[in-house]
């Protein structure tokens, strides 16, 4: 499958300060895409111009290989950080009216609001004012708004936000089946746990530039520490031994009837020279590797593309 | 069905659907039917049974002043003395006691009443009493009523312009009217505009919706909406006008031919012994508000009215057009309502500079200033409507609005460019500086 986004050098001004500087990635169709950075990275600037919001300065982003264009804005959904509705409207009303911005055809809209308002259980809401509805419940109509007209590429940027836990979870699964039925996400989160559980693959914005992209997985075996967990049955005092002098041992501790020891091998050695060594000093129940969390790998690539202070 | 006609049905319907369109809309015209008809109507019908006790001591005034529409004199009473009299008025349904006094020239007379009997009642009885002493004092100096007639003398100059009748006072009035009319539909709809931009922007929904259309369509489409409730408003109040106009004209006809009225003056004339005294003064007092309406009708009939409503058209939308797109500039510029009056004020200034001129442009509607404020463009709207009803040069007029219609397209210009930035500026007070960077952003 080929790229539904290719971003090539997209540079960024405003008046006081560079958005974005030469930020070029690569969005691979149907797979869910995190586009991550601290705030005031440019990630939201990044978003703006994929939906044709504001225009680069230099560099150009390609729809499905084709130069972004006006009629493109149909295949995108859109959930911006900053959203809301209009509090006098009616939610149905308004929904439609959203609806056939996005192009879709009165009756079509209405069918599609209907099966989605039956799916999310508010069907009751039709009538009500937006006014009359929680910030939850708000959040629901604008979820069904951005997906309802059927997008090719989905854009969410910070889409939990405002979701108590149930509905975080209604979405996610909302968000796994469009992925399975091959529509492309691109999310933009600071809540790392769900990068961890959603995306293929993310780029990491800093300071106006892409300073990580790639492969959740890959990336966090690039940011490894080599570290490796030991669960075994024996005494704390043999382990230590055997280790002395060769290995680091971070952290040693009991955990139920076992002793777990976290243990960072040099980069040169390989783990089973680690477990050679450990053989005869105890009985090992479990030998992991620990990878660093997303948000690791975030803070780490962060820290280091800033300069020290 | 286009992105842009979307947003102006929306605009459209969500205004007019509003209970306060409705309200505004029907009490408009009945507000300004009610300015102008209101005291007339009162006047004719409020004091029709004010029955008025006589009381006079010279005894040769009983029975000659005359009861009309308005009053009705009873002389039942002529010749009791006052204090009985007073006695007997405050249980009887007679509205006042009028007192003459035994004097050489009618100097003292006084009117006792239960409640105030108002200015027309009270300026009838004199104007009577007048006309009765003038009469008999002209009989005194042997003057006869055929040389009297002689000497009276009624001019009227007759206003004409261009070969056509015209009267300076009632155009005042028209342009007055249709002036303040355009200053404040401008106003009003610019300000719904900017209210409407700024709900947009706070209620944070725009985003979304500039992800589906163009910034420059959202804005238009919201101009272009709101503009038709305007339209639409206006259209309300010509035909609400008219036809209370007419409901009006056709009452003061029908008064002045009712037969009843008729009748009624007919009572109180054979009920009373009349000593034969001419009083036409009296007589024009009661057809005043008919004749004075007759008088509207012939002015109102020689006005171009294509001229005065294409007119009022033409610079409530033109106006409309230039100021609602920079009032849109304002409120995507700015996050609260009140960082809007730092950039209000340049932005209506024109608007209030014309009103403040209007009067100086009506009195004297060919003057150099008249003429170019009714040619710049942010100033043309309100003054050319206040010198349309005296007749204007057709260069003038064309100058004028297609200045009007060229400025329009660079002020949309210029407003979508700061609105498609604006909109997305939150947290910091723009300044002047920074609006004009954003008309260059890419």
């Amino acid at each position: 499958m080929g790229n539904i986004i290719t971003a090539k050098n997209i540079v960024k001004r405003y008046s006081k300060h560079v958005a974005l500087n030469d930020v070029s990635f690569t969005v691979p169709q149907g797979t869910i895409y995190g586009l991550l950075g601290p705030n005031g990275a440019g990630k939201t600037s990044m978003i703006r111009i994929i939906n044709q919001i504001t225009a680069p300065d230099s560099g150009e982003v390609l729809f499905n290989n084709e130069k972004l264009a006006p009629y493109h804005t149909t295949q995108i959904g859109y959930l911006p950080e900053e959203r809301g509705l209009y509090k006098k409207m009616k939610v149905g009303e308004q929904a439609l009216y959203l609806a056939r911005l996005k192009g879709m055809d009165k009756a079509d809209a209405m069918a599609k609001l209907k099966e989605w308002f039956i799916k999310f259980d508010i069907a009751s809401w039709w009538e009500k004012k937006v006014e009359d509805l929680s910030k939850g419940m708000q959040q629901k109509v604008q979820f069904i708004v951005t997906v309802l007209h059927q997008p090719k590429l989905l854009i969410l940027d910070e889409p939990f936000s405002g979701f108590d836990p149930i509905n975080i979870e209604i979405i996610k699964n909302e968000l796994l089946r469009l992925k399975k039925e091959g529509v492309t996400i691109i999310l933009s989160t600071h809540n790392m746990s769900s990068v961890e559980e959603l995306c293929d693959n993310i780029t990491l914005i800093n300071q106006s530039k892409a300073v990580l992209e790639g492969n959740v997985n890959e990336l966090r075996h690039r940011f490894k520490l080599h570290v490796w967990e030991v669960k075994f049955q024996g005494t704390e005092d043999s382990v230590r031994n055997a280790l002395a002098g060769k290995y680091e041992l971070l952290e040693i501790y009991p955990e139920n009837s076992l002793t777990v020891a976290k243990i960072k091998i040099p980069e040169d050695i390989h783990s089973n020279d680690l477990l050679k060594t450990l053989l005869p000093a105890c009985s090992i129940v479990n030998f992991s590797e620990i990878l660093p969390s997303m948000s690791e790998v975030f803070i780490s690539a962060v820290t280091r593309t800033n300069p020290s202070k | 069905m286009s992105k842009i006609s979307l947003i102006i049905q929306r605009e459209y319907t969500t205004r007019v659907r509003k209970k306060s369109f409705l309200v505004i809309s029907i009490l408009g015209p009945l507000l300004f039917a009610g300015i102008i008809f209101v005291p007339a109507f009162l006047a004719s019908t409020k004091n029709e049974n004010q029955r008025i006790v006589v009381v006079d001591e010279t005894k040769s005034l009983c029975g000659s002043l005359e009861g009309n529409a308005t009053v009705h004199y009873d002389y039942g009473y002529c010749n009791i003395g006052i204090n009985e009299v007073k006695k007997i008025f405050a249980d009887s349904s007679h509205a006042s006691v009028l007192y003459i006094h035994k004097t050489e020239q009618l100097q003292q007379v006084q009117l006792y009443s239960k409640d105030d009997p108002g200015l027309d009642v009270v300026s009838a009885i004199e104007a009577q009493l007048n006309t009765i002493m003038e009469k008999a004092k002209m009989k005194a100096e042997n003057l006869d009523q055929a040389t009297i007639d002689k000497v009276k003398s009624n001019i009227s100059v007759q206003d004409i312009v261009n070969n056509q009748e015209t009267n300076a006072g009632y155009n005042m009035a028209l342009g007055y009217a249709g002036s303040f009319f355009i200053y404040l539909f401008i106003l009003l709809y610019s300000i719904q505009v900017m209210r409407g931009v700024m709900e947009e922007k706070t209620n944070r929904i725009v985003e979304v919706i500039i992800s589906s259309v163009r910034p420059f369509q959202l804005m238009m489409g919201k101009v272009i909406g709101v503009g038709l409730v305007g339209l639409t408003q206006f259209l309300i109040w010509v035909v609400l006008g008219f036809g209370v106009y007419s409901a009006g004209s056709a009452y003061f006809q029908a008064q002045e031919i009712n037969p009843k009225n008729a009748a009624m003056e007919q009572t109180y004339k054979t009920g009373t012994p009349i000593n034969n005294i001419n009083t036409p003064g009296v007589k024009i007092e009661k057809k005043d508000m008919s004749r004075s309406f007759d008088n509207l009708d012939n002015m109102l009939r020689s006005t171009n009215w294509v001229l005065v409503i294409g007119g009022l058209l033409f610079y409530f939308l033109g106006g409309y057009l230039l100021f609602s797109a920079l009032f849109a500039a304002v409120g995507s510029a700015v996050d609260q309502d009140t960082d809007t009056q730092q950039f209000m004020l340049p932005v209506t200034s024109p608007l209030v500079l014309s009103i403040v001129v209007m009067g100086s442009i009506i009195t004297n509607p060919h003057s150099t200033m008249a003429v170019w404020f009714s040619i710049i463009p942010l100033t043309s709207p309100i003054a050319m409507m206040a010198r349309i009803p005296f007749g204007i040069p057709v260069w003038q007029l064309a100058l004028s609005m297609s200045l009007l219609v060229a400025s329009i397209f660079g002020t949309v210009w210029l407003a979508g460019r700061i609105y498609r930035v604006g909109l997305l500026m939150y947290g910091k007070k723009a300044t002047y500086k920074e609006l004009g960077k954003w008309i260059f952003y890419k």
